[in-house]
């Protein structure tokens, strides 16, 4: 008997029909059903009413602790008041206007003090502006064509970053790039050779953070290995930063992981929720960052600049790393516990800040998603297959409460499987 | 950009492989194998492409890979050549028992090819027939999932989704109708037609209405997916790469 009753999604579903009506697939991308694996969709929440700290609120009036945090974005909590107030403030004094304000310049100087790479900062609105941008100097710098990634890569949705069997990619727009298995030394040196050196860069995440499988944490040393080989090769090393950025170091993952990129691309925690992205990077890419064309409406407008100030002094204030590894520890234990309670094998990988979840007694995902789907049913908004995301509003009190509802979660699905002898 | 080599595997394994299903659920069909006199292993030799032979008796046909038994051989001299069979009835060369060969082609394989292709281009008017159309969408069913695994393991741009598939059983169904499943193994695809009792990954339409749309690209699977009428469960990474196959699927079979 489950100690949580399940929400009901009446309005979401009404919501719902009319945005299928209106854009393609109802809602596109990682926040809608397809990519968001919502399985089944009679368990998740649509459409958002409002939100506040570490909750939202669905149209139907529940209340969600959310731990993908809009994939990101979040990182203070919604609706932050130290944030909102300062971009607000801006707001009342100008935005997107055609000279540009000096809060740019208190952004990017900000930006130089917090990261430790950073000699310079260089504005866009997301992080495929901001990957893409990082690619394009890598290559004007060097003068040389292809790109180095890191198998299960991400580094968003332009052509380049895709593959060539996604619709409507060419292969001709993927045909420089090249992917090695991640920190393999010799495949490194193998396509170097055979590409007669012609290779402008490396992109990759601070760590293998895909999704569906267990997330790998890099090492120091494996991370000096890429460097030298980089700096031996004339090779710039890219660090997208945009998932992790400022949650494990807020001088940058590369900083954390104990070397330091030549171009740094960060996004999501940057202004907690406000629109940017930037790139910051060493004093020899400056050069070329300013000889690359690369501008956009919006990339140069003030609030999000004023936001993103407010963002980075409340997260310095507030030891974002620290907090962060501290809650996603008790909580990933407090998970498993519960899991273990019910004959589930919860494993937990990749950083504490953003953890990854899978239940391990199958090999398909099956009882995994059956239990995020319980949990999401009562209230507590995980994903079955992306890491998580810890924000700072997250309180003791939200974690013990999660745990607990895990729990039951767990014992819902136990009880829908009695065959497989899980409850112990 | 469809690939000769490649469309002779979807031509061989997807289309012609569908004739297994044919002779099963058609009665016309079913007459035709019961009027044999006696089996004929049907070989079909492509160069540079594939070899496979259709086993055709009173009990129905099955499909088998390479040429052994076979009672008649039909060989091409390029993919291009086989696609000209059946795109355009052009046969090949008989290179074994000649005489079979050209009887069993131009009598009971045209007349038994001619009911697959009013099933799998259906005019607007036979589809109207609930028990027709069930057929159709049945047959094309199995033609996909011939196709996929041909693609996957043949046209260059469907091997790099098959690239990112881990081994496993992939379930693609229409509930209570029809049910195939794509086995991986070190990114190489086989079909086995028939529901899987262990599968990693599950797609299943809702409805064969549903499918019907989606297989002639009246509905969208992603806006399908999003709506709740196809239910998936599982690696759903497994099924992300096979729907990028799926894409290209269209492309050739269009």
């Amino acid at each position: 008997m489950s100690k949580y009753p399940e929400y009901v999604h009446t309005e979401s579903k009404k919501w719902f029909d009319r945005a299928l009506a209106a854009v393609p697939s109802g809602v596109y991308g990682h926040l809608g059903p397809s990519e968001g694996l919502f399985l089944p969709i009679t368990k998740w929440p649509l459409m958002s009413d409002h939100a506040k700290g570490t909750y939202f609120w669905d149209v139907d009036g529940n209340r969600y602790i959310d731990y993908m945090c809009a994939y990101g974005p979040n990182v203070l909590g919604y609706c932050d008041d130290d944030v909102d107030a300062a971009a607000i403030e801006q707001l009342k004094r100008g935005n997107c206007t055609t000279s540009v304000s000096y809060k740019m310049v208190e952004c990017a100087e900000l930006l130089k003090d917090t990261v430790n790479c950073a000699d310079w900062a260089f504005f866009m609105k997301n992080g495929s502006d901001a990957t893409t941008f990082s690619v394009m100097c890598a290559r004007a710098h060097t003068g040389k064509k292809k790109i180095v990634f890191f198998k299960g890569y991400y580094h968003g949705d332009f052509q380049w970053a895709q593959k060539a069997d996604y619709p409507g990619i060419l292969p001709e727009e993927v045909a420089n790039n090249i992917v090695i298995p991640w920190f393999d030394m010799e495949a490194l040196q193998r396509v170097y050779d055979e590409n007669h050196g012609d290779i402008a860069g490396i992109i990759a995440q601070p760590y293998d953070h895909g999704n569906f499988y267990d997330n790998v944490c890099a090492t120091k040393e494996q991370w000096a290995a890429v460097r030298k080989f980089c700096d031996d090769h004339g090779m710039v090393l890219i660090i997208d930063d945009v998932r992790v950025g400022f949650r494990l170091d807020l001088a940058g993952s590369d900083h954390y992981y104990g070397f330091k990129a030549d171009l740094i691309c960060f996004c999501k925690a940057l202004a907690n929720g406000y629109n940017m992205s930037c790139v910051c990077g060493q004093e020899h890419m400056k050069n070329t960052a300013s000889s690359v064309v690369y501008t956009g409406s919006y990339w140069l407008s003030a609030e999000p600049f004023a936001a993103c100030i407010a963002c980075i002094n409340k997260m310095k204030k507030l030891d974002i790393p620290t907090m962060f590894r501290e809650k996603g520890t008790k909580l990933t234990t407090g998970l498993q516990e519960a899991g273990k309670r019910h004959g589930f094998d919860l494993v937990t990988s990749g950083e504490p800040a953003l953890f990854y979840l899978r239940i391990a007694n199958d090999d398909s995902l099956f009882l995994h998603q059956e239990w995020v789907a319980e949990c999401v049913s009562r209230g507590i908004f995980f994903a079955s297959h992306h890491n998580h995301f810890i924000n700072a509003a997250l309180t003791d009190e939200d974690i013990e409460y999660t745990i607990d509802v895990a729990d039951d979660a767990f014992s819902v699905v136990a009880e829908r499987h009695p065959d497989m002898g899980l409850i112990k | 950009m469809k690939d000769a080599r490649a469309m002779a595997f979807v031509n061989a394994y997807g289309v012609l492989g569908a004739l297994e299903n044919l002779c099963e659920i058609d009665d016309e069909a079913k007459k035709i194998c019961q009027k044999l006199k006696k089996p004929v292993n049907f070989c079909f030799d492509v160069k540079d492409g594939p070899c496979f032979t259709l086993n055709f008796s009173a009990d129905g046909c099955k499909m088998t890979d390479g040429d052994a038994g076979c009672t008649c051989k039909m060989s091409f001299r390029s993919p291009d050549g086989f696609n000209n069979l059946i795109d355009n009835s052009k046969p090949g060369i008989p290179s074994k028992n000649p005489t079979q060969v050209l009887s069993f082609l131009l009598g009971p394989f045209t007349k038994l090819t001619n009911i697959l292709v009013k099933y799998l281009r259906p005019s607007d008017s036979d589809l109207k027939d609930k028990d027709f159309f069930e057929k159709s969408t049945i047959l094309t069913m199995y033609v996909i999932g011939g196709a996929i695994c041909a693609l996957g393991n043949n046209d260059e741009i469907s091997k790099l989704s098959a690239s990112y598939i881990v081994d496993g059983e992939i379930s693609m169904g229409i509930s209570d109708k029809v049910y195939v499943t794509v086995i991986a193994k070190d990114h190489n695809l086989t079909l086995k037609k028939e529901k899987s009792q262990n599968p990693r990954a599950i797609m299943e339409f809702k409805t064969i209405e549903l499918a019907n749309s989606l297989f002639n690209g009246t509905a969208s699977t992603m806006a399908e997916l999003c709506a709740g009428n196809i239910y998936l469960a599982g690696m759903c990474n497994m099924i992300d790469n096979i729907n990028r196959i799926l894409d290209r699927v269209g492309l050739y079979l269009a």
